[in-house]
């Protein structure tokens, strides 16, 4: 007589995909067969169970197909929610962009060409000019004194006409 | 003995192979397929809550990926997949969860006494107290399989899938189901022998 039955012969056994030759062992064989039983119970005794602490109300599945339904509603909203602000934000980052990309190029007023000119006109004025703004008295003093003006403290200098 | 296999309740309809699931169609899948999917989620998991939860994300993850169906597998096997990786993620937060209380030396329940889920069985004489403790003997020689082995074990006994559906579901091979499905009993029966005594 051949040995007991293999694990796998056991699975195939209880799968009910057995073979005939398992099939005369598990005849022949008290040991097998009592084996056979012991676990075909465990399985049969769990599989019942599972579907007993499974079994529950129509209302339950009721109340669960409502809670599925109101998760699948609020899911649509919440993506045009996310659409709506993916939006938003890729203008406020078109608009960034684009004043970024402008931003090396300052715009130009109207007035820029005159305001050139003017300071054109300002420095060739200061480059004409005999001397620096900041020794003009200095200059006028000279002036006067190549004209022959006596040199007068012109802080204390009195007009002629009222020294007496 | 009965010699018949342990359960074949379900059964897929042929309408099921689809290539993509419409709109106006998924109240009628969720009417057709959530009693299977929380049965397995609560097999698997020993949780009501969890199951409840998992089942409407299942659904939920379904609605999301409707348009991807390519129809390649049938709807109840797609879904049934999607709950299975549902489930398997769902166990390993738990097990951190579970370290993580360790860690905190919280004294609490973690989660492995069975008792509470084990059926209170009818007072009739073919539920006796023996078979109560066979039973949560099992569910705990169960609970401690691999994900793999417990995943092909629940399908195989309590959702009575053939094998070929079950490796279509987990996308395996024939043969790496059938070693599973071995290892799974060969592990239960050194359990139970072991709780039996000599």
């Amino acid at each position: 007589m051949r040995a007991h039955l293999t694990d796998c012969e056991m699975t195939d056994l209880i799968s009910d995909t057995v073979e005939g030759t398992t099939l005369a062992h598990l005849r022949a064989c008290a040991t097998c067969r009592t084996e056979y039983a012991r676990l075909h119970t465990a399985f049969v005794d769990f599989a019942m169970d599972s579907r007993v602490q499974a079994e529950r109300t129509e209302a339950f599945f009721q109340r669960q197909r409502v809670r599925i339904g109101c998760r699948v509603s609020d899911r649509r909203p919440f993506v045009w929610r996310w659409r709506s602000v993916w939006a938003s934000a890729l203008a406020t980052g078109a608009l960034v962009a684009v004043f970024l990309t402008r931003g090396g190029t300052p715009p130009r007023s109207p007035a820029d060409p005159e305001s050139d000119q003017a300071l054109l006109s300002a420095v060739q004025h200061a480059i004409q000019r005999e001397a620096p703004v900041a020794l003009s008295p200095a200059a006028l003093l000279i002036a006067d004194m190549e004209r022959g003006v006596p040199q007068l403290d012109r802080k204390t200098a009195v007009p002629k006409g009222d020294q007496r | 003995m009965d010699a018949k296999p342990v359960a074949r309740a379900t059964k897929y309809a042929p309408t099921d192979v689809v290539r993509g699931i419409p709109l106006e169609t998924f109240d009628q899948l969720v009417v057709t397929h959530q009693r299977r999917i929380h049965r397995i989620l609560l097999t698997l998991l020993r949780d009501g809550d969890a199951a409840d939860t998992l089942t409407q994300e299942v659904f939920l993850r379904a609605f999301q990926k409707r348009t991807d169906f390519r129809g390649e597998a049938r709807v109840g096997t797609w879904l049934v997949r999607i709950a299975l990786n549902l489930a398997k993620d769902h166990r390993r937060n738990r097990r951190l969860a579970f370290w993580r209380r360790l860690v905190r030396h919280d004294q609490s329940r973690d989660g492995t006494d069975v008792a509470p889920w084990v059926r209170d069985p009818a007072p009739s004489a073919e539920r006796t107290i023996v078979a109560r403790e066979q039973l949560a003997a099992i569910q705990v020689a169960v609970d401690r399989l691999s994900h793999r082995q417990r995943t092909c074990f629940v399908l195989r006994f309590v959702e009575a899938m053939t094998i070929e559906e079950i490796a279509e579901t987990l996308q395996l091979e024939i043969g790496t189901v059938k070693a599973h499905l071995s290892r799974a009993v060969s592990t239960l029966r050194r359990r139970l022998a072991e709780r039996e005594g000599p």
